[in-house]
């Protein structure tokens, strides 16, 4: 084994970002589908969803005021995203004011430089790991204090779903030394 | 779409949107029959509201002759009429004339203005809404007709101005010659030349107008009700009535005025509700027989400039502070203008008129349905103690923000107030603190959601959908029944199936 074993040179790309945030005010959902530009209004769900292109992120929009922004690839863009939304329905005329932003989920991928022996690992990882390969070929993996989880695959690429992306790197960190040690390869 | 449906010859057409192309294999196109049959059926239809209405048919076949001229004109069909010439002089006839400065400046116009809007429909816009009352002073005692109309003003001392909204002008011409340019102002109602380089402040005055031509040209012209349509063109300023007379849809009527009064001889006629073109069964020129006016223009240059004057101002109109102006820059609007509805809703607009008189700004008491004032955004669950109705300015954000704080040191529970147990509670000052955060500014505009950028375009489509499908950014369409206006030309189809990337 190697005394190394941290995943510093790991590239953790983050492929999702879901967020949730008010805009304080009721929205005239049907107002926005007719005026608003790159919408697209599912009436019988209740929501419409808008396309945004530069960060690309789709919003889902309730009347409530409610909105979800899924698609950025970092927090920082989800907000950005998130804000142009607003600015959209202020345009439209509501009176909207940003509030309640919150990173709800990030998925990311990593992948490990080196495969990895699924029923090995899970019996080792017992209770955290669960692993039924005629359902699924991942071993699927929950920290629970991260509130994170994650899907290990054979080829040694992992998905990581968590609440924000700090504790997405933290669960790969995690991760690392576990599924070293069953690694295929030595 | 009965019309259409026996126009009908399978188009498949398979086209992209955006970056695309577009692969035809048009048929047969017979556009000249299928224009001709919706303008029968919608000159039909207006027939019978017009009857209810109490309006002449005559003012039905007058409308139905101009869009028939616009349509040919706007040469978006290749022989449409076979008597083409006829038909323009004939239209010429219709019009006063404009001098030629003004030609070339609605010239250029033209293009951007016909090819945006489908050609039917807002073609026969341009000179409906036209209605001249005059005015000499820069206080527009006259009558400004209802919002949204676009109006020709013939000020009494002979020139021409075009009111549509506040500032819409279009050009002024200095008809008389000897009336001094400096007696008009350069106020809202007067009609401004746009010249390239945009708003012209000043009216253009010119100078050769020769009007017994067109006198000569038009031998009958002369008739009682014209001069009456004239005269209440003219003399804004001296009769308060007649606004209502004007706000109708007109044709375009410009007398041509020497000197700076035309008596009013009672020859008002109120006819409020009546339209005053239906007193013009010949569609001939107005004018005042004892008086000269001269244009050396041919009669032919009349209608294009008139209406080009209209739809290139719009095209080319800056928009000035005064927002009224705003709706003429709509296409969207102009094709609304279109409809036969407005005729009638000119009626309703003609109060406000009235009561503005001499204020442009008569403009600006529309209702207004959307926008900051609008009723859709209803107050926000306020769940900030203390105000009541934020409009989202910074300082108010950040006096929310403030009593948030306080009301978190307060350890109270929160407004929420569903917040009593402790993890509750606990989530709530989260939200609490997190609500509310910089207000939205121009730093977060996405600016691709212009909408008047989005919607001009050269092509437009307009059809009915049987399946639109969607996955991630790909975006398939099965279009049935629509007619195209592609690169200024018209097309008909069937069936379209179309794929787009956004």
């Amino acid at each position: 084994m190697e005394a190394e074993s941290e995943p510093l040179p790991l590239d953790i790309l983050i492929t999702n970002v879901v967020c949730v945030f008010r805009v304080r005010c009721h929205l005239d959902l049907r107002h926005i589908a007719l005026k608003g530009a790159n919408v697209m209004y599912k009436r019988d769900e209740g929501k419409v969803v808008m396309k945004l292109r530069r960060p690309r992120v789709t919003a889902t929009i309730w009347s409530s005021g409610k909105i979800i922004s899924t698609g950025a690839t970092s927090e920082d863009e989800a907000k950005i995203g998130a804000r142009k939304c607003a600015r959209c329905l202020q345009k439209l005329g509501f009176q909207v004011r940003f509030g309640a932003f919150r990173v709800v989920n990030v998925l990311a991928v990593c992948s490990m430089p080196f495969e990895i022996r699924l029923p090995d690992f899970t019996k080792q990882q017992r209770p955290l790991a669960s692993y039924e390969p005629e359902l699924h070929p991942a071993v699927n993996f929950k920290i629970k204090p991260l509130t994170a989880s994650m899907q290990i695959f054979s080829t040694g690429s992992i998905t990581i779903t968590a609440s924000n992306v700090a504790r997405a790197a933290q669960a790969v960190e995690h991760v690392y030394p576990l599924v070293f040690a069953s690694r295929k390869g030595t | 779409m009965d019309s259409i449906q026996m126009q009908r010859t399978n188009i498949a057409i398979f086209c992209k949107q955006d970056d695309s192309r577009c692969i035809s294999e048009v048929t047969v196109c017979s556009q000249a029959r299928l224009y001709r049959t919706i303008i029968e059926d919608v000159v039909e239809g207006c027939n019978i509201i017009f009857k209810e209405e109490g309006i002449e048919e005559s003012v039905v076949l007058e409308l139905k002759r101009l869009w028939e001229i616009k349509l040919l004109q706007s040469r978006t069909l290749s022989g449409f009429y076979p008597n083409n010439h006829h038909l323009l002089l004939q239209a010429h006839r219709q019009f006063l004339q404009i001098p030629t400065r003004a030609q070339m400046m609605v010239q250029n116009g033209r293009n951007s203005s016909f090819k945006r809007t489908s050609t039917t429909a807002s073609v026969t816009s341009t000179t409906r809404n036209v209605v001249a009352p005059s005015q000499v002073s820069s206080n527009m005692t006259g009558h400004i007709l209802a919002p949204y109309k676009q109006v020709l003003l013939v000020h009494s001392n002979g020139h021409l101005a075009t009111l549509a909204g506040s500032q819409l002008i279009l050009g002024q011409v200095a008809i008389a010659p000897g009336v001094s340019p400096g007696s008009q102002t350069s106020s809202n109602p007067c009609l401004h030349w746009m010249t390239s380089d945009g708003f012209t402040g000043q009216p253009v005055t010119l100078q050769h107008l020769q009007l017994p031509q067109v006198v000569n040209q038009v031998p009958n012209a002369v008739s009682k009700p014209i001069e009456e349509h004239v005269i209440r063109v003219e003399e804004a300023d001296e009769d308060e009535a007649p606004s209502a007379e004007l706000s109708h849809n007109e044709k375009l009527q410009k007398s041509r005025m020497p000197g700076p009064r035309v008596p009013q001889q009672g020859e008002n006629s109120p006819a409020s509700g009546v339209h005053p073109v239906d007193e013009q069964e010949d569609l001939e020129l107005p004018f005042f027989p004892d008086q000269h006016l001269g244009l050396d223009q041919s009669a032919a240059d009349v209608l294009q400039e008139l209406e080009l004057a209209v739809l290139g101002s719009v095209a080319n109109h800056q928009n000035t502070g005064q927002g009224q102006a705003q709706p003429f820059a709509d296409p969207d609007f102009l094709d609304s203008l279109l409809e036969p509805q407005l005729l009638f809703q000119m009626d309703g607009f003609k109060e406000n008129a009235e009561e503005d008189i001499g204020e442009v700004q008569a403009l600006g008491s529309l209702p207004q349905l959307d926008g900051v004032g609008d009723p859709f955004s209803d107050n926000d669950d306020d769940d900030d103690e203390e105000e009541e109705e934020l409009i989202g300015s910074s300082v108010e954000e950040d006096e929310v923000r403030q009593i948030n704080e306080k009301s978190l040191m307060d350890s109270s529970s929160s407004e929420d107030s569903s917040g009593s147990v402790d993890d509750h509670a606990a989530q709530m000052l989260e939200e609490v603190l997190i609500v509310d955060e910089d207000p939205l500014n121009s730093g977060d505009d996405a600016s691709e959601h212009d909408m008047s950028e989005l919607f001009d375009v050269d092509h437009v489509v307009v059809c009915q959908f049987d399946k639109i499908h969607r996955s991630k950014n790909r975006w398939k369409f099965h279009f049935k029944d629509g007619i195209m206006n592609l690169n200024g030309w018209d097309y008909v189809f069937s069936k379209l199936f179309g794929e787009a990337e956004w």
